[in-house]
């Protein structure tokens, strides 16, 4: 983990509010694996007080890229950075979880901007020549990005508009069924998800039933991103002696197997949406 | 040689025995090692770790943090795993680094402190902070820190099992800071150490229910600094005891404020969040103003200001 003062290389308007943001940084490049995370300084704002934590997209070379959205000050302030800006960041943090390289197949599912952690994941699956399947929602075309890089990084993917214009018309978790409906499953599967609530649990249930491993990528309010601050816990599935027991998003995740984590953090209800 | 084991920078006051004023406040900085690629423990003059209380605890249901203005309002609720655990487990890998190493110590009950204290004597620990003003305690906390009689009971019973150098933390809600420090200082304090944080509800205007899983929390940061001066300033007034101040200490200059109104040391909470490397910054921008302002060692600064207006 290093903190540093990195300039800005590029910025894409991707369109639909998605912003591509690449800065060089050599020393988190290098350290960056899938499942890391940076945590950006938001600057010249009165309301922002915290870093935002923003998944690393994919790195190139010395540079790093983010996958922002804008839906508030901070990723605004992100999507108005310009070449030459210098941009504070803290990282790489999180697990970095890449340990499944014996898997036979890889299954991803990806929600909106839920895209961003499981891009780099697929770069590094097409590295070690494992099968990936992505199964790619969006409310609509526009909001597809990545189309030909994502065709070109994946065995097999599938777009999921909530309208229809584009791919198939519907929910992502609905052709995840179909697919393993009209495949069957296979030994070896590994699931990855990225997105809304709603959304994951569908695929952690599916997961579960079909007994497949599956790793989800969650969010939370975080403080330091890097374990010391305890803000940003999830309720781990089993309890401890005094009722709950709970884990450290930021350095046991962002990226986890699902089944350490409490059913009821999906429900709608649970206080930690 | 580091800014930050600069002579210069030596505290040596009462019990409070330092190499440099800069501290890090209990639960912004985990148990001392997390963050140290960057913030490495050998930059403060002191660590306080994570609270702890006599079993462990599990903690408030999340969301705990949500920004405000100037700030942030966190709910932890002390998830810990005891002091059986601490004593065992967290305090081993620190005992090679050279700072002081600070326990900060919570209850529900007058007893837990107690026996708290029974357990932590003979470990390798520089000194206790009582926790008398921790917010997102149900019972006990921030009550104790109210009631000078709690505090005499709880700062004696500490005393009499323990000779690790005391710290007693208040919180901003002291009733008569006087009193309070009086009632502690009688039983066998050494330090005072303040302020906690300032309890806080922030509501979500659309869901229309409170954002913190716990309902309320504690607000820290930047926008809780000019407060915390006061409280400083005060507790100067009440006694000579060395005082460590806290409370949106986000840079050098803030450090620099706290001392001139007669903190000896200071402590870096929330702002760990936003600069982890700030402790090395601090030292630095403090050697750089002693030089500038004619100031030979850093406890020149302290009381500077205050001592104009008050002897
Ligand atoms: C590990 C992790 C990785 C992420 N990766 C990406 C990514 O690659 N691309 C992307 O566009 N977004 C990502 N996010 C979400 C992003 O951090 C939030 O959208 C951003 O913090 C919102 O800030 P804001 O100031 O724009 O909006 P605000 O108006 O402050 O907040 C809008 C909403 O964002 C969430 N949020 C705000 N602050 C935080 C915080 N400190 N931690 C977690 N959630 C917060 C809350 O749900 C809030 O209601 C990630 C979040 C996490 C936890
Ligand atoms: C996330 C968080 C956790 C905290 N946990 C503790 C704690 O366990 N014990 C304690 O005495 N103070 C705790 N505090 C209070 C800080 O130590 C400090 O007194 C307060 O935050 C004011 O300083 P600041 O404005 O620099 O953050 C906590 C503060 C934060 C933000
Ligand atoms: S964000 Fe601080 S512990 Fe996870």
């Amino acid at each position: 983990m290093i903190q540093t003062r990195a300039i800005v290389t590029n910025i894409r308007d991707l369109g639909a509010d998605y912003f591509l943001l690449e800065v060089e940084s050599p020393e988190i490049a290098g350290a960056s694996k899938p499942g890391h995370f940076v945590n950006v300084l938001i600057q010249d704002s009165a309301r922002v007080v915290l870093r935002r934590p923003i998944a690393v997209f994919d790195v190139k070379s010395n540079r790093v890229q983010l996958l922002v959205k804008s839906i508030g000050e901070g990723t605004r302030w992100i999507s108005l950075r310009e070449p030459g800006d210098v941009v504070n960041l803290l990282g790489p943090l999180g697990k970095g979880l890449f340990d499944k390289t014996d898997a036979k197949r890889v299954i991803m599912v990806a929600g909106g901007v839920g895209l961003a952690p499981l891009y780099y994941y697929l770069t590094y699956y097409k590295e070690l020549n494992i099968k990936t399947v992505l199964f790619y929602g969006a409310r609509n075309a526009k909001s597809i990005l990545f189309q030909n890089e994502l065709l070109e990084l994946t065995d097999e993917c599938v777009f999921v508009t909530e309208d229809g214009s584009l791919g198939e018309k519907g929910l992502v978790t609905d052709e995840l069924r179909r697919y393993y409906l009209e495949h069957g499953t296979a030994e070896g599967d590994v699931v990855f998800a990225c997105g809304p609530k709603f959304m994951l649990k569908q695929v952690v249930d599916f997961a579960d039933a079909e007994h497949i491993e599956c790793f989800v990528s969650l969010e939370s309010f975080m403080g330091c991103g890097a374990g010391v601050c305890l803000s940003c816990v999830i309720p781990a599935r089993h309890y401890s002696q005094d009722g709950d027991k709970y884990f450290k998003l930021c350095t046991d995740g962002p990226v986890i197997n699902s089944n350490i984590i409490d059913k009821r953090y999906f429900e709608e209800s649970y206080a930690g949406h | 040689m580091l800014a930050t084991d600069n002579p210069r920078l030596r505290v040596s006051r009462g019990k409070l025995q330092l190499k440099n004023p800069v501290l890090s406040a209990s639960g912004t900085f985990g148990y001392g090692t997390e963050l140290q690629d960057i913030a490495h423990p050998e930059h403060y003059g002191g660590i306080a770790l994570k609270g702890i209380t006599l079993k462990p605890r599990s903690g408030n249901p999340p969301p705990r943090l949500v920004e405000a203005v100037g700030g942030v309002i966190n709910s932890v609720g002390l998830q810990n795993d005891g002091v059986q655990d601490f004593v065992e487990k967290k305090v081993i890998p620190l005992q090679s680094y050279n700072t002081t190493i600070i326990a900060n110590i919570n209850g529900v009950q007058l007893e837990d402190y107690w026996m708290m204290a029974e357990k932590l004597e003979g470990s390798p620990i520089d000194y206790i902070e009582i926790n008398v003003s921790c917010p997102n305690l149900k019972e006990g906390g921030v009550e104790f820190g109210k009631s000078p009689k709690s505090i005499a009971a709880i700062v004696s019973g500490v005393r009499k099992r323990t000779t690790i150098p005391l710290m007693l933390k208040l919180t901003p809600q002291v009733t008569d800071i006087k009193e309070i420090i009086k009632a502690a200082e009688d039983n066998g304090l050494d330090i005072v150490t303040l302020i906690n944080t300032y309890p806080a509800i922030v509501i979500d205007i659309n869901t229309k229910k409170p954002v913190l899983g716990n309902i309320r929390g504690g607000f820290s940061g930047p926008a809780v600094k000019p407060m915390a001066i006061n409280l400083v300033w005060e507790a100067r007034k009440a006694t000579k005891l060395p005082i460590v101040g806290m409370g949106g200490v986000c840079s050098w200059q803030d450090a620099v404020e706290f001392m001139l109104a007669g903190a000896d040391a200071v402590a870096v909470g929330t702002w760990h969040f936003i600069n982890p490397g700030i402790a090395l910054e601090i030292a630095e921008g403090l050697m750089a103003y002693m030089d500038k302002n004619g100031f030979e060692s850093v406890s020149e600064i302290t009381g500077y200001t205050w001592r104009q207006y008050n002897e």
